[in-house]
């Protein structure tokens, strides 16, 4: 038998990903990627938004999609349905994707030099805030049958945001929400974020949405 | 639930700090967690076990230790310490709405290793 010591360790759990997220940005810099993290609640409209978007990008710009999902390949087949090629990340029982499992994805996925990494990660606003992925940015998909408060009810999430979308305007006839509320709300947690609003079934609003992807170039 | 990655990163703390102690084994591990850090402890217990399996770590005995986070009362302002359940009213005015204060904390703080 050895000699049995205490060691102190004093290490933060999560700082092991914080670091591997650092690695993720290096490999993506390489490729000169833009790299989004889509985050919302289930159903607010993430995979309709990027069909409706590799739709709208045509050959102008190449894309990949990483698909995080509990189970079920459905969402990656409908990216490669809508012509991009899509990895799928079934995370079982787990709630979010994180930066170990975005590389081995990405590495799985033909990478093209000053494309778009569209990352999906699982529906749920709370412990994707915590986990970087080596973004570039956090896109915050929110819909207007959500409720205008939302973005009070999850600030970490809008905090750690770049862009918040605010889909399915096309229901706003229908629904008890004010998108500059929602908008204002948002604000005040964090000042500097960026708001679109658009609808993935209608079309409004898109052109916008590809006019921001065309402002970001990607990591240099 | 993120208790599966948790675990895995933990151990993956845990297995650098012993390499650089040079440790056969681990023993025991003590891990800090807050209510804030979202982990189930028996999740977290029943993930670790898997994850150590066959590794230096196996059978190493886990202390989970429940720190305290700050809360806020939104009624009146108050501020205190909440333990692991988050069902506590504020001590001063019984309010039910809560801001929770900093810490996200999930710490591996100590290990006992067998060189
Ligand atoms: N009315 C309306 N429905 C939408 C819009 N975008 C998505 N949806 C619907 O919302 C549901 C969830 O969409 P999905 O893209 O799967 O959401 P995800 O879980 O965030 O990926 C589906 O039934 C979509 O057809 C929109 O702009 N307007
Ligand atoms: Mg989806
Ligand atoms: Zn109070």
């Amino acid at each position: 038998m050895g000699k049995k010591s205490i060691i102190e360790v004093e290490a933060a759990v999560l700082g092991q990903n914080d670091r591997l997220a650092q690695s993720n940005r290096e490999f993506f810099a390489q490729w000169g990627l833009l790299v989004l993290n889509l985050v919302s609640s289930p159903g607010s409209g993430k995979t309709t938004l990027l069909v409706e978007t590799l739709g709208r990008l045509g050959q102008s710009r190449p894309c990949a999609v990483i698909e995080g999902d509990q189970e079920t390949p459905n969402d990656a087949e409908r990216i490669r349905a809508a012509g991009a090629p899509a990895f799928q990340i079934n995370t079982g029982r787990g709630c979010h994707l994180d930066a170990a499992m975005v590389r081995r994805a990405a590495q799985n996925l033909p990478l093209e030099r000053g494309g778009i990494l569209f990352i999906e990660n699982v529906g749920n606003l709370i412990c994707p805030a915590d986990f970087d992925l080596g973004e570039q940015a956090k896109v915050t998909l929110l819909s207007v049958t959500e409720g205008d408060d939302k973005p009070l009810k999850y600030p970490h999430m809008i905090a750690a945001s770049r862009l918040m979308l605010i889909n399915k305007i096309d229901l706003l006839p229908y629904v008890r929400f004010d998108p500059r509320l929602c908008a204002a709300n948002a604000r005040k947690i964090n000042p500097r974020l960026e708001v679109l609003e658009l609808s993935a079934y209608t079309g409004e609003g898109m052109d916008a949405w590809l006019e921001w992807l065309g402002r970001h170039p990607g990591f240099a | 639930m993120h208790e599966m990655s948790i675990a895995i990163a933990a151990l993956e703390i845990m297995e650098q700090a012993a390499l650089k102690h040079s440790a056969r084994r681990i023993l025991a591990v003590w891990i800090e967690v807050d209510a804030s850090a979202c982990v189930e402890p028996e999740a977290i217990a029943a993930c670790f076990e898997v994850v150590c399996a066959g590794g230096i770590a196996q059978g190493c005995a886990l202390h989970l230790e429940q720190s305290p986070i700050r809360a806020r009362c939104l009624d009146c302002g108050h501020e205190f310490d909440l333990g692991p359940g988050l069902e506590l009213p504020c001590p001063l005015c019984a309010g039910r709405g809560l801001r929770l204060e900093g810490g996200r904390g999930m710490v591996v703080n100590r290990m006992e290793i067998e060189e």
